[in-house]
């Protein structure tokens, strides 16, 4: 019994241990993102708008589906609005390029095993006669959130550029085709 | 003028001014008006996005038109108008008070311009988060910091280094 009693507390100290190894910022950073929006499951249309690669990289929890470059393109400035098909072109450092579509949420993802570019890349969004270009290359960054998001104050608004968009204010944005989830940031089904 | 003085922390091998409340080093800079005209652009284009340099967590960090902005009350923010000459202004601070002491044995001739991180770590010599960023020989960017750092800049090569795309 007594033996049963050490081998049960050696074990609580040794998972405590292994608990307390992980890293603190990157923790704080998913435990930031919040819960799954209720009514969106998770799966392509989950957590538009969020940097994807928090967690689909090596040693995050979707690292089962790890991603090189992900991200979301919203239709305006002002409209947190997933666009669906618009064509995301990416050329990276060695002239390679890969383009691939947003799924009706907005969301597109480009797997690992797809293309993993050499950074710095080049990016730019398409659809039917809009189309908008990055106006600098990115660096190393592979979730488009961490820096096109919306700034909650006047310093953010010094380090950020807002969502991706693909409509100007003038224009008129089609009526969203049928989707499985509400393409409206946290709009749920 | 290539003498500039940098204050510095007490306790740093400096000398006190008269009154003995402050210590100031005086250490060996490139020319701050080239720096200006052509080396900013340079690192601002190569180094500066949002997800490098243009971050205040960086130890080097970069302001730019179209990266990180110094708080202002012009209403600036990322992607409008251009990079203010006080951002430029932060930019050589950050450069020069970014290793002073080597810097100014670079200028003096007793290291080469590689001894700095300015090109160590985009030359990944030294770990660099970003990676290589420069390509070992004959990189405009870097042969652009050697002209700037001897005094007589390379005005096309920092032209070449700071065009976009790259």
């Amino acid at each position: 019994m007594r033996q049963l009693f050490l081998i049960g507390l050696v074990s609580s100290l040794v998972l405590a241990g292994i608990g307390a190894c992980g890293d603190p910022v990157y923790d704080a950073q998913i435990k930031a993102l919040g819960d799954e929006q209720p009514n969106v499951p998770r799966g392509e249309f989950h957590r538009a708008g969020q940097p994807c690669e928090l967690c689909h990289s090596s040693g995050g929890p979707a690292s089962s589906s790890p991603f090189t470059v992900a991200g979301t393109v919203f239709a305006q400035q002002a409209s947190a609005i997933g666009v669906d098909g618009v064509t995301v072109a990416m050329t990276d450092t060695t002239g390679s390029s890969f383009v691939t579509k947003t799924n009706c949420v907005g969301n597109f993802f480009v797997g690992a095993g797809q293309w993993d570019p050499a950074f710095p890349i080049l990016a730019r969004i398409v659809k039917d006669s809009h189309s908008r270009t990055m106006q600098g290359q990115i660096g190393r960054e592979r979730s488009c959130a961490n820096c096109h998001k919306d700034p909650f104050s006047s310093y953010e608004r010094l380090s950020s550029v807002g969502h991706v968009y693909l409509y100007s204010p003038d224009d008129v944005v089609p009526t969203p085709p049928p989707c499985p989830v509400n393409p409206r940031v946290g709009g749920g089904n | 003028m290539r003498a500039v003085a940098v204050l510095l922390c007490l306790g740093c091998a400096s000398s006190p001014s008269p009154d003995g409340k402050t210590r100031t080093t005086t250490i060996l800079a490139p020319s701050q008006t080239d720096f200006t005209q052509f080396v900013s652009p340079v690192l601002e284009r190569r180094c500066g996005t949002l997800d490098c340099h243009g971050q205040v967590g960086r130890p080097l960090r970069l302001y730019s038109a179209r990266g990180l902005r110094l708080p202002n009350d012009a209403g600036l923010i990322p992607g409008t108008g251009s990079t203010t000459q006080e951002e430029q202004t932060a930019n050589y601070r950050g450069v020069i008070g970014l290793e002073p002491e080597e810097l100014t044995r670079v200028m003096a001739g007793v290291d080469p311009p590689r001894a700095l991180l300015l090109l160590k770590k985009p030359l990944t010599l030294e770990g660099h988060k970003g990676g290589p960023a420069i390509a070992p020989t004959n990189d405009p960017v870097e042969l652009c910091i050697d002209s700037w750092i001897v005094g007589t800049i390379d005005q096309p090569e920092c032209a070449k280094a700071a065009a976009f795309p790259p």
